[in-house]
């Protein structure tokens, strides 16, 4: 340990000009198909940990960062997830929504007595905003009394240039009855709700509404696998806003039935809410009848004779309308209808020989409020497969899909508007091997060809063009680990995208764009404790106008960023990140003895430098420094030579913690906060000559720092 | 060797044979072949440039310079950002203006309203446009360059170029533009508006409008 010290003392200035942090997931992921996964999902949060996280996600047909963003905030690890989703029955990204619905159900309350209540407060702060978050969840019950209230408090102000604009939100629901049986109770809601606004480009903006309610909520279970709940409030209803006041009668209905057997499931569920109401402009006397109301229905079929094969479908239909005055004598409505349904159908060996069929179609209309009677439509279809088939040892990924889309604007303008039919035919094929232990290679391929088309409605000036776009990727990739000390990858990644306007009118823009990309990284652990990591990237994008060459581009981009993650000792960190990029950019032309010209119109470069230095004293508490140097020069061609345009310097330094403290048994502080001391610099040419800007200097709080207390 | 390599090599084939009949390098299938333009190469183009903030400043200029013709819409509003591309865009008003229009509350302004204003400002007179960009005459604002993120202090001047006689100044004001990179790309996320004091809300010549007056009139 003494010699890593002395070491890492001399190696420390060396560090400054390389940098680093390693992928500290890569042990864990063991199968060909997540060789090239992002490992950084794998980092450990909150003490959750997401061991087999790509597996999982991959089996339930979920993106792995979907499923990492449920655990950590729901603080539920994955297996937790897993069993809660398979007990109740409900799809995984569904089981948030239900935890937080049935948590305030009293009929789903345990016991005779119980006493809930939590306390959360979060302050974000950055330079230009903040936000103070409270929130608090009571839930009391006594015998068959009950007591339920959320109320959240949210504060935020943000400074954008020079002007400070505030939005407030205060929201309040109680609940409160009286449970006849385990099946059914009645009661009483308030749900209150406040918001504030002041924006400098706008008025000042106030909004509230409030709703009392008689509750009545129940559920039944008629028999063997069949469940439902049935609940309906009804009471007066109070909106105001800067564009009307509302009062008058209020309901809602609502309901839920679950079946389940060991052949399907079916879950369904409605509701019905709306009110009734005199409503008036503010500041004017004459009082109209307005009538609100959603209509909402939407469920899921699974049927799952056996594990090789399974079909869910999920539909939905809802209908929104909202009527305001829009004058003394005429109402507008505001109206949104949708219906939709799709459906897949899962055939499954294994995990890697699969098929899957998916359909969907889906129709929406939106009558919106900005020009009287203006209505768009739009109408999807879609159909498509994709699969997975192991074979003598390759793996093949392959998907295909058609989808069409329809969609009408026919009021763009008060004279007309325009249609738009879009047409995409996408297919991928994605085929990954190992070659014995350490060598791991893969190959992707994608077409995708969009073609839109448009029509016109009426009378209106611009209407889009009738064009296709058509992109064609190849990306091959290969992966070496040499030794749990060494790994590196290599990739070569060739995009083609054509960009076709149909008419001759407007063919002048149609655009050949080529890119080509190599990419490099490598990570070596030097000693136990540091490591260094390396990636490389040089791409050159070659922009082509046939009808028009003179303005063909090139740009070209450099890009090394060097990592250095040393654990100097098991309470002291220090990372240090070096980047650097080039981007050169202009035009090229074919010359006649067909050589490429290349002439550089503008380059700019970017250097950072980034040392974070971490010192953990207890373990609920990091003390972190991070200081930041930024150069950024861009140079620009006037006359044919390359000459200064702008030069900008700036150092930023943070000092601050993160937390993770339990207070007493009940409580926890978590999160971050640092003191940021900004000073920067920009120097402008003009005509070559420098125009210097007078340093600013800044100095600001940022970091969220959340506070949570639970009583149970 | 070359034996044992055979069986590896055949699905390899087969899959390049597939693939290609598939996307249309090998064979009849047209499904991935895309359309054959009409001759000519004719019609206005405007060559899009979002890589720094001036640039992208320059391009919305010749964007709305080339009015609805060829890619000139597509220049101006691609410029914009999207809640995919960098944030969505959105525009603010000169209170000043909201109040002079006699409106209490400022309409919500992001790219679809932006799309509708293109249109119809560039349909406000037949002859050609020009729009130029020049900093904010205000000596105590300075630009705040990050690396990705801007705030560009301008003043904006859009002129109608009638085919004689003198250029007709359409719209006049300061912008606060709020823009931010992808590491690729800049986007415009925010525009916060201001009448040029200079000019005035009630301004002497009748189209010495500023960009809030203007969009108020296509919201």
């Amino acid at each position: 340990m003494t010699l890593l010290r002395r070491a890492s003392a001399l190696l420390l200035p060396l560090l400054l000009a390389l940098a680093s942090l390693t992928g500290p997931g890569h042990a864990q992921t063991t199968s060909s198909r997540f060789a090239f996964a992002d490992t950084t999902l794998l980092r450990d949060t909150l003490g959750l940990h997401f061991d087999r996280l790509f597996e999982l996600a991959d089996s339930l047909n979920l993106l792995p960062d979907s499923l990492r963003a449920l655990s950590i905030r729901y603080r539920l690890r994955l297996p937790v997830i897993v069993s809660m989703a398979d007990s109740l029955g409900l799809p995984v990204d569904s089981l948030g929504s239900y935890i937080l619905r049935e948590r305030f159900n009293p009929l789903s309350a345990p016991g005779r007595s119980s006493t809930a209540f939590h306390y959360g407060s979060t302050y974000n702060v950055g330079q230009t905003s903040s936000e103070w978050d409270n929130n608090s969840t009571t839930s009391i019950l006594r015998g068959p009394l009950f007591v339920n209230n959320i109320t959240t408090i949210t504060l935020n102000r943000r400074q954008s240039v020079g002007q400070l604009s505030l939005l407030q939100t205060r929201s309040s629901t109680t609940e409160s009855g009286y449970k006849f049986s385990p099946r059914m109770s009645l009661g009483a809601q308030a749900d209150l709700v406040r918001n504030d606004s002041a924006d400098p480009g706008g008025a000042t903006n106030r909004q509230s509404s409030n709703h009392l309610q008689l509750s009545m909520r129940s559920q039944q279970q008629p028999g063997h696998g069949l469940n439902s709940n049935f609940n309906a409030l009804t009471g007066v209803v109070d909106d105001s806003d800067p564009n009307k006041l509302k009062r008058g009668l209020s309901g809602d209905v609502n309901g839920r039935v679950r079946y389940t057997s060991p052949w399907f499931s079916q879950d369904m569920s409605g509701q019905l809410q709306g009110n009734l109401a005199r409503s008036r402009i503010p500041n004017t006397q004459f009082q109209l009848n307005t009538s609100d109301h959603t209509r909402n229905a939407r469920g899921t079929l699974t049927v799952q004779p056996e594990p090789v094969a399974g079909l869910v479908v999920n539909y939905n239909v809802r209908d929104i309308v909202v009527e305001t005055p829009r004058d003394t004598v005429s109402i507008q409505q505001l109206r949104t209808q949708s219906d939709g349904i799709d459906a897949t159908m899962r055939l499954r060996r294994d995990s890697d020989h699969y098929l899957n069929l998916t359909g969907r179609t889906a129709h929406n209309r939106q009558l919106s409020g900005q020009i009287f009677g203006a209505e768009s439509r739009r109408h999807d279809k879609s159909a498509g497969y994709d699969a997975r088939w192991g074979l003598l040892g390759w793996t093949l990924d392959h998907d295909f899909s058609l989808s069409r889309s329809r969609s009408e604007f026919p009021l763009r303008d008060t004279t007309g508007g325009y249609g738009e039919s879009l047409y995409v035919r996408t297919i991928g094929a994605t085929t990954s091997r190992t070659f014995g232990p350490r060598l791991v290679g893969k190959a992707t391929a994608r077409v995708t060809l969009s073609s839109f088309r448009y029509f016109l409605i009426g009378f209106y000036p611009t209407v889009p063009i009738d064009h296709d776009q058509y992109v064609q990727n190849y990306r091959v990739e290969g992966s070496y680990t040499r030794s749990e000390r060494l790994n590196s990858s290599l990739a070569l990644d060739v995009t083609r995208t054509l960009l076709i306007n149909l008419s001759a009118a407007s063919s002048a823009a149609n655009n050949e764009d080529h890119t080509y990309r190599a990419e490099w990284s490598w990570t070596y652990r030097l000693l136990p404790g540091l490591t260094a990591t390396q990636r490389n990237a040089v791409s050159a994008d070659y922009l082509v106008y046939a009808n028009l060459p003179e303005n063909n581009t090139l740009a070209l981009n450099y890009s090394t960023n060097t990592q250095l993650n040393a654990v100097l000792t098991p309470r002291l960190t220090v990372d240090v990140i070096h980047n650097v990029l080039f981007q050169p950019t202009g035009t090229f032309l074919r010359q006649p003895d067909g050589f490429l010209a290349f002439g550089e119109s503008n380059q700019s470069h970017n250097y950072t430098l980034d040392v974070r230095i971490g010192y953990t004293p207890v373990p609920s508490v990091q003390l972190s420094l991070n200081p930041r140097y930024e150069a950024i020069d861009r140079d620009n061609s006037v006359d044919g030579v390359i000459a200064p345009q702008r030069k900008t310097r700036s150092l930023n330094f943070a000092g601050g913690a993160n937390l993770n403290v339990p207070l007493g048994r009940r409580g926890k502080l978590t999160g971050n906060i640092a003191r940021n001391f900004r000073a920067d610099r920009t120097t402008s040419y003009s005509a070559g000559l420098p125009q210097p800007s007078p340093a600013s200097q800044t100095d600001f709080w940022s970091g969220t720092l959340e506070l949570s207390w639970d009583l149970q | 060797m070359g034996l044992a390599m055979k069986p590896r090599v055949a699905p390899l084939l087969l899959l390049a044979a597939t693939w290609g009949m598939c996307t249309g390098a090998v064979g009849a299938c047209n499904l991935f072949r895309p359309a054959t333009p009409e001759g000519g190469g004719a019609g206005v183009f405007v060559r899009t440039n979002y890589t720094d903030p001036d640039s992208l400043l320059a391009t919305m200029a010749l964007g709305l310079d080339a009015k609805a013709q060829g890619n000139g819409p597509d220049a101006y509003t691609g410029a914009l950002g999207t809640a995919d591309n960098g944030g969505a865009f959105s525009a603010t008003f000169d209170p000043a203006v909201i109040i002079n229009v006699g409106l209490t509350v400022a309409p919500p302004w992001g790219l679809d309203e932006e799309r509708r204003f293109f249109g119809g400002f560039v349909g406000l007179r037949s002859t050609a446009y020009d729009m130029q960009w020049s900093p904010n005459p205000d000596p105590n604002l300075h630009d705040v360059i990050e690396d990705r993120h801007v705030i560009l202090y301008r003043k904006y001047q859009v002129y109608a170029l009638p085919t004689e006689g003198d250029a007709e100044r359409i719209a006049i004001g300061l912008a606060d533009l709020e823009m931010v990179s992808n590491g690729t790309r800049w986007f415009l996320v925010k525009w916060t508006d201001h009448v040029d004091p200079s000019i005035g809300v009630t301004p002497p010549a009748q189209e010495d409008k500023s960009f809030s007056a203007r969009r108020i009139d296509y919201r």
